[in-house]
């Protein structure tokens, strides 16, 4: 009867109702966020102050995400280091690793997971179906962070490359759907919330932190490789350097650890 | 239609964490072996911590044994559990929601999962209105005894062939007592094969066909309800007006225990006749029986297991 199935539709439409309200509230403070930051780009951009610190303290803007070469004046630049800087990139990590954490370890810890467990959808079907919630939430967040760029630049009459757009919110989708991937995998291996959260969140850290560390000098360059946020470089997206290799790596790593919280799932004493 | 044979499990943590505690007591499950045949109402009886809930966990395919195995229907319940989910409702002990929803709501993702069948919806209405559920109330504001509703409404509505239910009656009031054990004999009579986890007795003994009674992970004894009773053993407390009349009721052949200078414990098996006969030489102030007549011939059961140890 259901044997074929890879997705539950019950499942997914009462989990995405859920999930959906929350990422909505999500993506509309990034958005409100977003027409504020874009609402002083036109003034900032003519700024000689700006264009000065940014020349004098070249570190300064790698550690905001600019080339040194590049400056706050430029839409693009502002919109990868502004738009696509630390708050996104923290609002998204909260919003990854706390759905990934209610979708699996929430439910078994509090117990609702129990009836899930009941039905014959089977354990692989249910996994399925809730990290198809997760990557559904990625997909609304980053699609609603971009249609929200995409607004408020129509609004301030400022133009951008529609392609070039795509092409960064393609890779932020396999960030995060990274980030998303392990944060499950720590949703399948533990019962308890408290830990799924921590080590989530201590891993996402330090991998934030590398990157960081590494902009600090050419010589803690190849630090870089060691993270997963040293392959998400906005700017060089959004000025036409386009490789696959780093998307490609990320949603490799991603199937892998989803491949394996999905056998845990599977095999898992539940004491529900 | 239910097969548990020879099931066995240790919990991986106090395996780990508190080698001390395995060795003087079995966490989990030691080589329980029970059937319930097709229509039966069988009975799993027990203290709290006793393995009830382990052994339903393995007919629910949560938890894998270590050896041995549970069977529904011929099904392997860890290995086959997608197909045996399809022929089991499961009423757990814990009455834990998803949060954020309706009672309607949660019934609807349920029945959507198990395939939608129109017979669903019709089961619902009828048995929310025969319980008296709200269902469009939030399940955050519901109480725990409106929270067991939504749970038996849930597990019946699924028309299921086999039902398990741990501890159902917990959290409602003596009258929806009264009406889930009509539910239970009602689908008895429609061939259900059910399993009840429980410590009230007088649930078990209005409902069950045969008891299994377990007692730390080991299952002490299967017997027919009405074995259970033909052992019945009463003990009735009877406080008397003296000290002296109490020394009578000793001398009178009975299995007496002395609680008190003017109470006794008295102990019958079988005819009450030599009971009244000494007590119609006392003046008695008063006279209870200590427990039901099952709970009797569990603590029976349970004493022997002890016993043998």
């Amino acid at each position: 009867m259901k044997g074929g199935r890879v997705l539950n539709k019950a499942l997914f439409r009462a989990m995405f109702k859920r999930q959906g309200r929350k990422t909505c509230h999500y993506a509309f403070g990034l958005s409100l966020y977003n027409l504020l930051l874009i609402g002083v780009f036109p003034s900032l951009s003519q700024s000689k102050g700006m264009a000065k610190l940014t020349e004098n303290l070249p570190k300064l803007a790698r550690v905001f995400r600019l080339t040194s070469d590049s400056a706050l004046n430029r839409f693009e630049s502002f919109v990868a280091s502004q738009c696509f800087g630390q708050v996104w990139v923290l609002v998204m990590g909260i919003y990854t690793i706390s759905t990934a954490n209610e979708l699996i370890a929430q439910y078994v810890a509090e117990g609702g997971m129990t009836y899930l467990l009941t039905s014959p959808a089977g354990r692989s079907e249910i996994f399925l179906t809730q990290t198809a919630v997760l990557i559904s939430g990625l997909i609304l967040m980053v699609t609603l962070t971009e249609l929200g760029i995409w607004g408020e630049a129509k609004l301030f009459s400022l133009s951008m490359d529609k392609k070039a757009y795509t092409s960064l919110g393609i890779l932020a989708l396999a960030l995060f759907l990274n980030v998303g991937s392990y944060s499950l995998l720590f949703s399948t291996l533990f019962n308890n919330e408290e830990n799924v959260v921590l080590s989530a969140a201590c891993i996402t850290f330090i991998f934030y932190a590398l990157d960081t560390f590494s902009s600090l000098d050419d010589r803690f360059l190849w630090v870089r490789r060691l993270t997963i946020f040293g392959w998400f470089r906005p700017q060089e997206v959004l000025e036409g350097e386009t490789s696959l290799l780093p998307t490609s790596l990320l949603l490799a790593l991603s199937t892998m650890f989803m491949g394996l919280a999905g056998y845990i799932f599977e095999r898992k004493d539940f004491c529900v | 239609m239910i097969q548990v044979n020879g099931l066995s499990k240790v919990y991986t943590n106090l395996r780990r964490r508190n080698t001390k505690a395995i060795s003087n007591y079995v966490a989990g499950l030691k080589e329980i072996t029970f059937h319930v045949r097709q229509g039966e109402v069988f009975g799993l009886l027990g203290p709290n911590g006793a393995g009830k809930t382990t052994v339903i966990r393995h007919l629910m395919g949560f938890i894998k044994p270590d050896s041995g195995y549970a069977r529904i229907n011929g099904l392997d319940c860890w290995e086959e559990s997608k197909d045996v989910k399809a022929l089991v409702g499961y009423l757990p002990g814990e009455m834990n929601f998803l949060r954020e929803m309706t009672g309607h709501e949660f019934l609807n993702l349920m029945a959507g999962m198990h395939g939608n069948s129109p017979v669903f919806r019709k089961r619902r209405d009828a048995l929310a209105e025969r319980l008296d559920l709200n269902l469009k109330q939030s399940i955050k504001k519901m109480s725990k005894g409106m929270k067991q509703k939504l749970g038996i409404i849930n597990t019946m509505m699924l028309d299921a062939r086999v039902l398990i239910l741990d501890e159902p009656t917990s959290g409602l009031d003596p009258l929806m007592q009264k009406e889930f054990i009509e539910l239970v004999l009602e689908e008895k009579s429609r061939g259900k094969t059910i399993l009840i986890s429980s410590h009230m007795f007088p649930e078990v003994e209005r409902t069950c066909d045969r008891v299994g009674i377990i007692r730390a992970g080991e299952l002490a004894a299967v017997e027919g309800i009405q074995k259970l009773r033909q052992e019945q053993r009463r003990t009735f407390e009877i406080t008397v007006e003296t000290s002296e009349q109490a020394q009578r009721i000793c001398e009178s052949g009975l299995k007496v225990n002395l609680r008190e200078a003017d109470q006794v414990s008295v102990q019958i098996e079988g005819d009450l006749n030599p009971l009244l006969r000494a007590l119609a030489q006392v003046q008695v102030k008063d006279f209870s029986q200590k427990m039901t007549e099952l709970e009797e011939a569990f603590m029976v059961f349970y004493e022997r297991g002890e016993g043998s140890e």
